[in-house]
């Protein structure tokens, strides 16, 4: 199956020659046209770094290995520049400090008409369109505001309206429901959902919420360590998932059971060299666990568990 | 026992400090002993600066905060005691320390501020005893927060609060910047806590099963009013306000909401400009906090015909 | 944004009011009693206590000082700014006649530093760490911590007496100008180029940055237009100080230079107590700081709107 956006053997390390742990290790990631991915986990487990090696934002210390394909062509640095904010898009996640504080809404907005090379003449209406597709009241008074004037569920409305508005084929939602009370969330999820589905486009959600991803997407994959541990359709994601993390990630929500996960094999490194990463939580680690990395594989259709014993 | 009369707070701003912010407007509410108390609502609901109040970190603008029957206005004319019975913790626990000092002297510091334990070996033990509550190991007094994840350093902050034996703990979102598996250990931990020292938590959240995890009764607030308390059971089975109604659709994934108005309404109810019941009474007059229950109490005009069908 | 302007616009009068009745107390503060100074300056060394007593009843230096001060105002409002001891010339002439050398200076200099120090901070910023940014913020350091007065002489031996290609003094031609410039503008390009890089590594982390490069916008767009604004921010306060202290002539430089400014005028009316040129060269240093402090107020609220909204609501 080839894919919209496809990686291959994804390594991400930052600082000079491995001295720290790399945040995204021999990755795979396949992500197929209008198809909808959430990338699970939790902080440190590598789902930001990858969301800023897929969109080429990722600071020049970091050493990028592998190789990522967009409709099938290879990505390099230039043809990022092309692509970036057209074809991929990344929904930020700083809110409160992703539009520039001292530039008019409006005149951020037109900047994106003229990289797409819109006449100035039709400028001004597109802006209210896009403003008008993310559902804002009195539309007409958000281009001459400055971000300070307008409240955040605004301004996440107004970067989504930015992201959306040149019909990308992919986007990247950053935590879009960070720190949101229960009322505002499901606004923004909705809203996403329905100009998603709109336009028949791929997203690639990053989040922790759990109930988000199932709410918006098609396939969940749960990230550990900078590991894919689990690839499961969001349908199955409460009854048929597998790995032992994704149980107990499942099992810390207040309202699946509020259980802490502990560390079972006290003598296994949190970070173990070799083996399974997650071996030091593992309720089924067995000793062939710590010598030997489990591989992703194929338990059911579309569903595949990195482990050992399971698979 | 914590008791808010009439506690209003209004932040002013500007040149001639002209332009106000009601931040919380006219509330009365009685926290019980040993009772947890959750307090949602959005954002800018005001449930922070309630906190902050309790605190004693801000001062009422009009109204008053008692502790045992006794106004906190004048902090440093109550015993200490007193003075010390209200303790708090927030979102950002690397706040609390600072970077330069090891978590053993920032652990001792308030004992030795406060005149606590002025022995050392004694203060060492107790701060041992505390470690213990929290689930810490003792090689952490020699560290830096900065070498400590949040969620152990959340954990130290609530064994700050600890060492000064406090009778009530303001928890203002204690586990929004934590990871799930982080989050379950501390709500674990402030149960325990409850359980063992019989303090009372304020617990603010905006996350509805964080709530109904630890707490006994919850107070829903919407534009700096308290629009609803009651019981937990009450809230989750029978909620009669139209925010919390709204509110608890969204948590259930129910209600698809639009972006909301504004609550900046000088006058009348606070939440009219999102209400489905508004009439014309709504502008007229701000509701008050009506009984619909034994401890379930409603700020609607029309609370009670909708609790009658 | 009228409320803005209008609390700048009063915050400006107080200081000056402020500032004028410290001007005024010059004169007490200076050791010796004015009266004589003025008999000794009218009549000549060794007057006695007749034509002093009427210097003071005539000049009305026997009233109490908050009518002495009134008066010193009100002639201050019509431009009298008194007459020098020395010359019998009005000050304010003196410091008209004075004022367009300084300013030439000042400008000559400012506009050298900033020609050199925003490309440099910008280099440095972008290119952190490498070694275009090394040598940037050495010779940033060394612009920083080289006495002016020395450098001066640095470049008189260089390039008046070694090279002789440029004049060791004097005023007139452009010639005349480079020395004093480059002595006045190295300690000031120091400052902003790395004031500038600081800023603008600070500003280049936001994510606004991040957000503007997702969508696609193209490099040069970000740094002028998205991270440039914000990062002069601060820089502006600076060159707004320097500014000041400039216009208020350089007492060192000029001197060293013999450039015919603000600052060798003061230096001359201290030397020969000629205090009513002091005074009147205090104040109009005074009153050039305050404008342009009020000026640089006015432009951070075109540059950041933040400001203009909350003086706004």
């Amino acid at each position: 199956m080839s894919g919209l956006l496809e990686i291959h053997n994804l390594t991400v390390t930052y600082g000079s020659q491995g001295r720290l742990a790399p945040a995204v290790r021999a990755l795979d990631l396949t992500v197929g046209e209008g198809e909808k991915l959430a990338i699970v986990g939790e902080s440190g487990a590598g789902k930001s770094t990858l969301a800023n090696t897929i969109m080429g934002l990722l600071p020049n210390s970091a050493e990028i290995k592998g190789e990522i394909f967009f409709s099938g062509i290879k990505i390099s640095p230039r043809i990022l520049a092309e692509i970036r904010g057209k074809e991929i898009v990344l929904i930020p996640q700083n809110v409160y400090n992703s539009l520039n504080p001292v530039l008019s809404i409006g005149n951020q907005m037109e900047d994106l008409l003229v990289e797409a090379k819109v006449p100035p003449d039709q400028r001004k209406n597109t802006i209210l369109n896009w403003l008008r597709s993310v559902r804002l009241p009195r539309p007409e008074a958000i281009p001459g505001s400055y971000p300070h004037q307008l409240s955040g569920g605004m301004k996440q409305r107004v970067l989504l309206a930015m992201g959306l508005s040149r019909s990308p084929s992919l986007i990247l939602a950053d935590e879009p429901t960070k720190g949101l009370d229960p009322v505002r969330r499901m606004g923004i999820l909705h809203l996403l959902k329905q100009l998603i589905e709109h336009q028949r486009q791929s997203l690639i959600l990053i989040t922790h919420d759990i109930k988000a991803a199932v709410f918006l997407s098609d396939t969940i994959a749960i990230m550990y360590q900078g590991e894919i541990v689990e690839i499961i359709p969001a349908t199955r994601l409460y009854h048929h998932s597998l790995h032992p993390y994704t149980m107990a990630l499942l099992a810390a929500a207040p309202e699946r059971g509020l259980q802490v996960p502990c560390r079972i094999n006290p003598g296994v490194s949190s970070y173990p060299l070799t083996g399974c990463s997650y071996a030091a939580f593992c309720n089924l680690c067995r000793p062939t666990c710590l010598q030997q990395k489990p591989a992703l594989r194929k338990v059911a259709f579309g569903h595949m568990v990195r482990c050992n014993v399971i698979a | 026992m914590l008791e808010f009369r009439n506690v209003s707070k209004v932040f002013r701003q500007g040149w001639l400090k002209k332009a106000e912010i009601v931040a919380v407007k006219d509330i009365s509410l009685l926290i019980k002993p040993k009772e947890i108390f959750g307090l949602m609502g959005e954002s800018g609901s005001g449930k922070s600066t309630l906190g902050k109040l309790a605190l004693g970190l801000l001062t009422p603008s009009a109204g008053e905060v008692l502790w045992e029957g006794k106004s906190r206005a004048d902090l440093k004319s109550l015993p200490q005691e007193a003075r010390l019975a209200i303790q708090g913790i927030t979102q950002n626990p690397y706040g609390v320390f600072n970077p330069r000092y090891r978590i053993g002297y920032a652990l001792a510091e308030p004992l030795i501020y406060h005149g606590l334990l002025q022995n050392k070996q004694e203060r060492l033990f107790r701060i041992r005893e505390t470690l213990k509550l929290i689930n810490m190991e003792e090689d952490c007094l020699d560290k830096y927060p900065g070498q400590l994840s949040g969620g152990q350093v959340q954990r130290l902050a609530l064994a700050r609060v600890l060492l000064m034996d406090p009778r009530l703990i303001v928890a203002d979102e204690p586990t929004t910047m934590l990871d799930l598996s982080i989050q379950a250990q501390i709500l674990h931990l402030l149960k325990r806590i409850h359980e063992q020292t019989g303090a009372g938590i304020l617990l603010i959240s905006h996350d509805l099963p964080v709530v109904t995890a630890l707490a006994r009764r919850i107070g829903m607030m919407y534009g700096g009013r308290l629009v609803e308390v009651g019981t937990v059971q009450d809230i989750l089975n029978n909620a009669l306000h139209p925010y919390t109604q709204l509110f608890l659709a969204a948590a259930r994934e129910e209600a698809f909401p639009e972006l909301q108005n504004s609550s900046n309404n000088p006058t009348g109810c606070v939440y009219r400009g999102n209400c489905y019941r508004v009439q014309e009474l709504c502008a007229a007059k701000s509701p008050e906090l009506i009984p619909v229950g034994r401890e379930h109490f409603v700020a609607c005009h029309f609370a009670n015909e909708v609790k009658n069908g | 944004m009228g409320s803005y302007l209008l609390r700048r616009l009063s915050a400006a009068v107080a200081s000056l009011a402020g500032v004028s009745f410290i001007t005024f107390l010059l004169i007490f503060i200076v050791p010796g009693d004015p009266a004589e100074m003025l008999a000794q300056a009218r009549f000549g060394h060794g007057v006695g206590e007749r034509e002093i007593e009427m210097i003071r009843s005539v000049e009305g230096l026997d009233q109490s000082l908050i009518i002495q001060y009134i008066k010193w105002v009100r002639h201050l409002l019509d431009l009298d700014f008194g007459y020098s001891l020395i010359n019998r010339q009005p000050v304010l002439s003196l410091i008209w006649s004075r004022f367009p050398a300084t300013l030439l200076l000042a400008c000559s200099s400012l506009l050298l530093s900033l020609t050199v120090a925003v490309p440099a901070g910008i280099i440095s910023a972008l290119r952190k760490d490498t070694w275009l940014d090394t040598v940037s913020r050495l010779f940033a350091l060394l612009g920083l911590s080289m006495p002016g007065f020395w450098f001066s002489y640095i470049l008189i031996i260089f390039f008046a007496l070694k090279l002789k290609i440029l004049p060791v003094s004097g005023y007139g031609s452009f010639v005349n100008l480079v020395m004093p410039s480059l002595a006045l503008g190295l300690g000031m390009t120091g400052l902003i180029a790395r004031l500038l890089r600081a800023s603008l590594l600070e500003v280049l982390q936001q994510d606004y940055l991040k957000a503007a490069r997702a969508n696609g916008i193209r490099g040069s767009k970000i740094l002028f237009k998205y991270a440039l604004k914000n990062a002069m921010i601060p820089v502006l306060t600076v060159v707004a100080l320097q500014m000041g202290f400039l216009l208020s002539g350089t007492v060192i430089i000029e001197s060293i230079f013999g450039w015919p400014g603000l600052g060798k005028l003061i230096l001359d009316g201290i030397l020969t107590r000629d205090f009513p040129v002091v005074q009147g060269c205090v104040l109009f240093t005074a009153v050039c700081f305050i404008v342009i402090n009020t000026g640089v107020d006015l432009l951070y609220a075109w540059l950041d709107p933040r400001i203009r909204w909350e003086a706004g609501s």
